[in-house]
């Protein structure tokens, strides 16, 4: 990024700024990293509830007659099975189907003619591009500036969230959202997150985000950052892009061929990744866990038997099992399906090499972290 | 944010508390609050001979490492073993709880070239 390269701040920037945040850049955004102490704000997370401000991400909107047709050909999933209210994870593939994106596609009507997207904050210029390369008869707008999102994470989000809306949240199931009215504003809540805890991500207008995070608030939320964010991720083993997917990971690699349906037409990068798949994954996501008082970090070497078998795409330290822990790609000569060379490495030794620092880790089974895990 | 005056520093964030020929060595609390949540630090054992500006260990917190630099030269008497069970004593308490070892000096002369509480604040 260059230095005159202008950061865009959130609806909920001031907010953050009153509330004492330490403000970094991130994807081309001044975003709270941590308010108090990221420990502290994982523990809210997974031990009651927190809020994030991720009105960073991008948030398209696709209508028209064409505008399933033109959704369908852009991405991995089937989005003509989605009903009212549903949503679905999903790829942007290259030609040569690497992972130029993971996002959610929502229906909001069920119809042919409507339907939205969250895209990472980083790849949202990209996503504009390639979605409206897809497109025909429909008519795509961006409406991250004018909107707002929250998203409200923790075993006790549902608790928190029903008495500040008129939306019956118990019948609100994963990856379902409806529009209702969030402590008195217009708002979208689905039941998605990234963070491996039940909670909601709401969407309202970018004039109400600070009275639905100021409510949030006061219903006992904790404000958690980036920093947060991306610890309870990793514990649940959630890819990030640019880290464990990117243009030169293909979905076989790091287990996302479940999300890249056979039955529906044809979209883009479809005949490179079945042919990927059919041949074998020629590397690997796996998950490492550090038996030192060290924490192997992004772009380490993983080594095992002394040989290098591939590279940390993400390092942290894992509150929930009190050690480092890391997501890597590691080599897969014999191009085995990956459950299969998953299960080949669990319980063997590895080492990860930065400089001339050397922690010894073991390969375990992903995610780190499972809800409820900790009760 | 004022640095304790009776302790000396070095640009690289670690001070120290003289006491007769002892020292005793803990990271700012400058250097504390810019690693966050310290999660382990790995000490060196007692009785290691250090020489100033070496590396004597390591700090880890939840987004960064860095390791720690040896003030004067001398030989580590003591650890502070409570941090094995309780690293955050760095973030909380990092003049006091937070120390991180004891060293006998060598080299009383090496005092005189590190540096007071405000010229350590000047560097920042």
């Amino acid at each position: 990024m260059t230095s005159e390269m202008q950061l865009r701040r959130t609806p909920l920037f001031h907010v953050h700024v009153e509330e004492g945040a330490k403000i970094v850049a991130f994807a081309g955004w001044e975003m709270p990293v941590q308010y108090q102490s990221i420990i502290a704000e994982h523990a809210a997370v997974r031990g009651a509830a927190g809020i994030f401000d991720v009105s960073h991400m991008g948030r398209l909107r696709v209508t028209g007659p064409g505008a399933l047709a033109s959704v369908q050909l852009a991405v991995t999933s089937d989005v003509s099975k989605l009903e009212a209210g549903q949503c679905v994870y999903s790829l942007l593939l290259t030609e040569d189907a690497g992972i130029a994106d993971d996002l959610f596609v929502y229906s909001p009507s069920g119809r042919d003619d409507e339907l939205t997207l969250v895209v990472n904050a980083v790849n949202t210029d990209k996503d504009l591009a390639m979605i409206r390369a897809c497109m025909s008869d429909a008519k795509l707008a961006d409406e991250t500036p004018t909107t707002a999102m929250i998203a409200l994470q923790g075993p006790k989000a549902e608790a928190m969230l029903a008495p500040l809306t008129d939306l019956d949240l118990g019948s609100l199931k994963l990856h379902r959202f409806a529009v209702g009215t969030v402590a008195g504003t217009e708002a979208t809540v689905s039941r998605t997150g990234y963070t491996g805890e039940d909670g909601f991500e709401i969407v309202t207008r970018a004039e109400d985000g600070p009275t639905l995070w100021r409510a949030l608030r006061a219903a006992g939320a904790v404000s958690c950052g980036l920093g947060a964010r991306d610890v309870l991720r990793l514990e649940a083993a959630y890819p990030l892009w640019g880290h464990e997917i990117d243009n030169d990971t293909r979905p076989s690699d790091v287990g996302a061929a479940r999300f890249c349906s056979a039955e529906k037409g044809d979209y883009v990068g479809r005949a490179a990744h079945e042919a990927y798949a059919a041949a074998g994954p020629l590397k690997c996501l796996v998950g490492l866990r550090m038996t030192a008082k060290r924490i192997a970090r992004e772009d380490a070497e993983v080594r095992v038997s002394g040989a290098a078998e591939g590279r940390v795409t993400s390092g942290t330290y894992s509150p929930v099992l009190g050690c480092g822990i890391a997501l890597a790609h590691v080599a897969n000569p014999h191009r085995k399906p990956i459950r299969e060379r998953r299960a080949e490495l669990a319980g063997r030794a590895a080492v990860c090499v930065t400089g001339s620092v050397e922690v010894p880790a073991l390969f375990v089974d992903l995610p780190f972290y499972r809800r409820g895990q900790l009760h | 944010m004022p640095y304790p005056s009776e302790l000396k520093y070095t640009a690289e964030h670690e001070w120290i508390r003289v006491e007769g020929d002892i020292g005793t060595v803990g990271i700012t609390s400058h250097a504390a609050e810019e690693l966050g949540d310290i999660v382990f630090v790995d000490l060196p054992d007692a009785g290691r001979v250090v020489a100033r500006g070496r590396t004597f260990g390591t700090i880890e917190s939840v987004k960064t490492v860095a390791d720690l630099y040896m003030p004067v030269s001398g030989e580590i008497t003591e650890v502070n073993e409570a941090l094995n069970d309780a690293p955050e004593a760095v973030n909380e308490d990092p003049y006091g709880a937070g120390w991180i070892v004891k060293i006998k000096l060598s080299d009383q002369s090496e005092l005189d070239t590190l540096l007071s509480g405000d010229a350590y604040e000047g560097t920042l």
